[in-house]
């Protein structure tokens, strides 16, 4: 129950996009067609549930035991940076069409703030490994989703008669907003 | 190979003069952030029980409760650092009973509830409505306190929530 | 070659990396419920820009090109977790209300940005004047948004109340969806504006 209703606040009420606030800049520009959109939200979530596990680990039996909980920023960061290079790595040997689909989206992924962001709210949410793992994935999913809506809107907007002044980043924040006051909708309809 | 032996030496270097500076940086600091929340904490105690001299910490699940005593030893009440579940997630307040069961103080120390509608909670209006109730009344939503229209998410779950600690409060720490 | 103003204006109008560069956006977006807060995470980024964009510059002869980046990025995460310090020491209320966005300042792409394309190429003293310039820009625009949602969102201004009893604020700025609208208009007013003054 209770992982049903972090899957539920992840996705839906606790959007990362439209009420978080994280990864506007993968949001912003990546979301211009859909195919990308949804290779990149894969990216995201292989990255983003392997960065929660590795920097949940390295708090809990490394960082807090040692007294060393000021490091967690320069900590975590570096083995997301690590992380994406070593999947970059192995992709590229194993599965050179995985790699040429996904290659592109991972050097983004390292400054893409909702790895590290997820990361650290793990740790201030005090979740267990398994709520990690779900929270993590429930987040990706959730930002997957926000990318591919805003995608199938852009493709249409092209299409429209936009004020040139109000093209690209302009018009597709005020179009976010439209969405996020679409998702506050779910907001408190379950609350963990 | 001299370059790799040289790109690892560097980064090392870089490393260690981060955590050192870092580790200079968290002596200095913490110290004064530890005292800083302690001495936020205990005007918030003062506020409630102008008199508290000493308290005793209790963990009752995620929430903790202090109970304040003064000069001569008596118990004068409970603060619960405790939580609600609201609109916009959770509600983190203090709850300040006194020795007879009343409510003599609330203070909301963290929300996520919407600007101009949720956030009446942490107004006078709505504390005057929950301040003076007793461990012994309902405490329930159109019972004895009226809800605010508009947010009732936001004051059902805070009501909801002081009734729940108010148990915990009136059955495990004032009958001791 | 450019002269040092040039250099400090640049970051102010021209490369605002709000409004002409779009980068930043989720401080940008998250923090700026009111004219404090935006304040205060403006002058956070400053520091840490200031302080990175000078050690970068300085090591800019020692540290190999292939491992700059894991260096750059231990660099502007060691500033981060000070600023972060030093917020929770001396401005507990401003930290809090900051939140998670303070750490996140390491994956500011403004940062590590300036450190890549400005200060491991140029002088100590070019990168303050960059540093203090882009800063100075983002602080700006980030405080432009914050008085809006503010002004608009609760009728004050740094907390004191300005729009009189009469004014019914309207909370949809002050939650997620008016920062999106309010930042999208924003753009696109200055777009328009850029456009007539003939800056490009």
């Amino acid at each position: 129950m209770n992982l049903l209703a972090i899957v539920f606040v992840a996705i839906l009420a606790n959007n990362i996009v439209f009420n978080q606030f994280l990864g506007i800049c993968p949001y912003l520009g990546v979301s211009k067609r859909l195919e990308t959109s949804l290779g990149m939200g894969i990216a995201v979530t292989f990255v983003m549930a392997m960065a929660a596990i590795v920097t949940w680990v390295v708090y809990n039996y490394v960082l807090w035991p040692l007294h060393l909980e000021y490091l967690r920023t320069i900590a975590f960061i570096l083995i997301i940076a690590g992380l994406v290079q070593l999947v970059e790595t192995i992709l590229k040997k194993t599965n050179p069409t995985l790699f040429r689909a996904l290659g592109i989206f991972l050097p983004l992924i390292t400054t893409n703030c909702t790895i590290l962001g997820v990361a650290i709210l793990n740790i201030q949410a005090e979740h267990n490994i398994i709520e990690t793992v779900v929270y993590s994935i429930s987040v990706a999913v959730g930002f997957t989703l926000a990318l591919v809506i805003m995608a199938g809107i852009r493709e249409r907007l092209d299409l429209a008669n936009v004020s040139s002044y109000l093209r690209g980043a302009a018009v597709s924040l005020v179009t976010a907003g439209i969405l996020s006051l679409a998702f506050m909708g779910f907001s408190g309809m379950m609350t963990l | 190979m001299h370059e790799g032996i040289k790109m690892t030496l560097v980064l090392l270097i870089i490393g260690a003069l981060c955590g050192a500076l870092l580790a200079t940086a968290n002596d200095v600091t913490a110290p004064i952030i530890a005292a800083n929340r302690e001495a936020e904490f205990l005007a918030a105690l003062e506020g409630f029980f102008p008199d508290v001299d000493n308290f005793e910490v209790e963990g009752i699940g995620k929430e903790e409760f202090y109970s304040c005593y003064n000069a001569c030893g008596d118990l004068i009440g409970v603060v619960g650092q405790v939580q609600a579940s609201g609109y916009g997630g959770d509600i983190d307040y203090d709850l300040a009973v006194n020795a007879d069961g009343d409510i003599v103080g609330l203070r909301i120390s963290a929300h996520g509830e919407t600007p101009g509608i949720g956030d009446v909670i942490t107004k006078p209006d709505f504390q005057d409505r929950v301040i003076g109730l007793n461990y012994a009344d309902p405490i329930e939503a159109g019972v004895d306190v009226d809800a605010i229209s508009g947010a009732t998410k936001s004051t059902g779950g805070m009501l909801i929530s002081i009734r729940r600690v108010m148990d915990i409060i009136g059955e495990q720490l004032l009958e001791k | 070659m450019t002269t040092l103003t040039q250099e400090f204006s640049k970051g102010i109008v021209q490369e605002n990396p709000v409004f002409r560069l779009v980068l930043g956006m989720c401080p940008t977006l998250a923090v700026t419920v009111s004219a404090m807060n935006a304040l205060g995470m403006g002058i956070s980024v400053i520091v840490v820009l200031l302080c990175s964009n000078i050690v970068v510059s300085a090591v800019r002869n020692v540290v190999p090109a292939k491992v700059r980046i894991p260096a750059y990025i231990m660099i502007i995460a060691t500033f981060v977790t000070i600023v972060e310090m030093v917020l929770s020491a001396f401005a507990p209320e401003l930290f809090d209300a900051l939140g998670i966005f303070i750490p996140l300042i390491v994956v500011n792409c403004i940062i590590l940005g300036r450190a890549e394309a400005f200060a491991r190429k140029n002088t100590i003293g070019r990168s303050i004047i960059d540093a203090l310039g882009i800063g100075l820009g983002y602080t700006l625009s980030l405080t432009l948004l914050g008085v809006i949602r503010e002004l608009f969102g609760t009728g004050s201004i740094l907390g004191y109340p300005v729009m009189g009893t009469a004014f019914e604020p309207m909370g949809v700025l002050a939650v997620a969806p008016g920062a999106f609208i309010t930042l999208g208009i924003l753009l696109g007013l200055f777009n328009y504006l850029f456009k007539r003054l003939g800056i490009e």
